[in-house]
């Protein structure tokens, strides 16, 4: 059975300006021990689906329908109690901007060490603070560190922080929204290398979110395409690199800035994204699209098995698949 | 390219600048952050130079002071073959219509509450250039030139109305709108998302030959830096550890740092090469720094020499090519024997 399992999710933003469909009738499965990339790019929905995981989702934001099904459990029925029993001990989040995550007015270490208290009450802080030491050392920072505040970190020592503070209570799934993108190449392939170590011993699951092909294609094993709050592609990371099947996931692979020799320029999707006030009807990225049709301006295409696909996990939403 | 008929436009001598760091309890010597130490380096009329390093190298420090953005500790730097610190009055205004900088935030870098034409006609007012009318002109082509049109459509928006790389196209329109010959880019695309980077990023390679334009481009990413560049020189913690032709740089790597910024882009179909994080992997900062090698705590090819000598003096190596290391000749007889 799948540990995480989302189904026909729906989800609006109430704004001023009127009314965003942020994820619109999204279905996704996640089995444990899986790593699974959401690729978009800004306002497309990834983060939103984060959020109404966690359910820490804003006060304007409105489910509209659809069930999340975690380990058996669909965490929209649950009270706000049972739902604190969730965050942390089996869902933890790496939270974009990492810079923005700890509180500069107290050290890592004491935030830390607060989380584990707050999530099981039953630890002694003795047994709390040695529990930090044992993270600090499997992310690869000093202890001494632990003493600082926030301030005194660089970039990536906090994020590595960020991540420490995730596994804090031995969660079963992490989702780790744009964990690298304000780092550096380096700093990154270090970052992922470690969260994937830890992930394949520890047997946990993570959800990547991010809006980089070329991250993604190194960390996950399954590759969701999302645009404009719509799953457009779905499959197995291999496949979907290989033979993209959507015209948005095509494109989206020939903007990554590759190092083959026969790359000398980079290929842009035209246009620009989508707005979500008012998004297109039919397809949302026909005005994008160079295969567009009448057909894609009136009726959105349906997730559906690629025919070349025999075990018909490769799925893509689009009229005139590639 | 016929390189010996590139004059440069900016040339730096030993460029120095170190940034004082708080005075700790219980501590006797002042610490400096040696943000750019020493950089001695040209760009040529015309040419697209990239500047490469990880966070906190000093590539931003190195071209804002390029700019005059920001006063070296010692060193020089030379537009033109004048003293960029020596300006004053009228030429430091003429100076200040030539040079720009793009800066890596499109959502800080513009005015939330003045409207894109206001924003890109703000140079041309400070420099009085024009009447209104033609300044308004000058305003709508430059926009259609970065590819915002229907430009007065544009010209009426305020940033928040605007994506991310809309912005930056706004952004892009300011600094050129003047007609410098000498344009900084601070990662002008790393908060973009990559389905509009292309863009920008070809939007820049058309407006050099449009300008003849001479550009820095200081970003982290090799791959980058390859479909925008002429020539990279890289960056280690405020020195330049080599620099050369773009093609030569990432086709034979002399510098083992530059091999490892190779090796760290993310390649598609790749699996990522699992590796337990070490402490001394951390980013580092130049803090009163030992005088040897800088990248000697990283380098996986020092030997003994390199712990005695000094930091290496940027030496050239064939050609267009300098390189600051005291293993070279060991690295290039390794790539000549594989």
């Amino acid at each position: 059975m799948a540990l995480l399992e989302l189904q026909d999710l729906s989800l609006h933003y109430h704004t001023g300006r009127g009314v965003i469909s942020a994820v619109n009738q999204l279905s996704l499965a996640l089995d444990a021990g899986e790593s699974l990339g959401l690729v978009g790019e800004s306002g497309s929905g990834k983060s939103s689906i984060a959020h109404a995981i966690l359910r820490l989702l804003p006060a304007y934001a409105q489910i509209r329908q659809g069930r999340i099904y975690f380990a058996g459990r669909n965490l929209l029925d649950l009270t706000e109690p049972q739902m604190r029993e969730v965050r942390w001990r089996q869902i933890a989040m790496v939270f974009q901007a990492a810079m923005n995550t700890l509180n500069p007015m107290y050290t890592v270490g004491a935030q830390v060490v607060e989380t584990i208290l707050t999530h099981e009450p039953n630890m002694s802080s003795k047994a709390a603070r040695a529990r930090v030491e044992e993270l600090y050392a499997l992310v690869g920072l000093p202890c001494t560190l632990l003493r600082r505040y926030p301030h005194e970190y660089s970039g990536g020592m906090k994020q590595r922080a960020c991540i420490a503070l995730a596994l804090a209570c031995n969660p079963q799934l992490i989702i780790a929204d744009e964990p690298t993108t304000a780092l550096d190449v380096i700093m990154q392939a270090r970052i992922l290398g470690e969260l994937e170590s830890i992930r394949k011993e520890r047997g946990m699951s993570v959800i990547y979110i991010s809006h980089d092909m070329a991250m993604m294609a190194q960390v996950a094993e399954r590759i969701g395409v999302m645009y404009a709050g719509v799953l457009v592609e779905y499959g197995c990371t291999i496949d979907l690199l290989a033979a993209p099947a959507h015209p948005y996931t095509a494109g989206l692979l020939a903007a990554v800035p590759s190092m083959a020799d026969d790359v000398t320029q980079l290929q842009e999707i035209p246009g620009e994204p989508v707005d979500l006030y008012a998004p297109p009807a039919g397809c949302r990225f026909y005005p994008r699209c160079s295969r567009a049709t009448a057909q894609c301006k009136e009726q959105a295409p349906p997730l559906l098995p690629c025919r070349r696909n025999r075990d018909g996990e490769h799925k893509a939403a689009c009229w005139h698949l590639l | 390219m016929n390189s010996t008929a590139q004059l440069p436009v900016v040339r730096t001598d030993n460029l120095t600048l170190y940034f004082p760091l708080p005075k700790r309890r219980g501590q006797r010597e002042a610490q400096f952050v040696h943000a750019v130490d020493g950089v001695t380096m040209s760009v040529r009329a015309g040419e697209r130079l990239g500047l490469v390093g990880e966070s906190g190298c000093g590539k931003t420090t190195l071209g804002r002071l390029l700019v005059r953005a920001c006063a070296p500790t010692s060193g020089s730097v030379l537009f033109q073959g004048q003293d960029v610190s020596k300006l004053r009055g009228q030429t430091l205004r003429q100076f200040r219509k030539q040079v720009q900088l793009i800066y890596q935030d499109p959502y800080d870098a513009l005015d939330p509450r003045r409207t894109v034409q206001a924003c890109v006609a703000e140079p041309l007012e400070i420099h009085k250039e024009g009447t209104k009318q033609e300044r308004d002109e000058r305003v709508r082509h430059i926009l259609s030139q970065v590819g915002l049109v229907p430009a007065e459509t544009f010209m009426q928006r305020y940033p928040r109305e605007l994506s991310g790389g809309q912005r930056q196209r706004v952004a892009i329109a300011r600094a050129l709108v003047l007609n410098p010959t000498f344009v900084v880019a601070d990662e002008p695309t790393s908060m973009l998302d990559s389905s509009v980077r292309a863009g920008v990023l070809r939007l820049l390679a058309d407006l050099r030959t449009q300008y003849s334009l001479t550009l820095l481009y200081i970003t982290h990413d090799l791959a980058v830096a390859r479909l925008v560049c002429d020539r990279i020189a890289v960056m280690y913690l405020g020195r330049i550890v080599e620099v050369g032709a773009a093609n030569q740089i990432l086709q034979q790597p002399l510098h083992p740092y530059t091999r490892m910024l190779l090796e760290a882009v993310p390649k598609l179909g790749r699996q990522l090469p699992v590796s337990r994080l070490r402490q001394a992997d951390a980013i580092r900062q130049a803090i009163n720094p030992q005088p040897h090698c800088r990248f000697l705590s990283r380098c996986p090819i020092a030997d003994q020499e390199c712990h005695h000598a000094q930091h290496p003096p940027l030496t050239a190596y064939g050609g267009d090519r300098a390189v600051a290391c005291y293993k070279v000749a060991a690295t290039i007889d390794v790539q000549s024997q594989a």
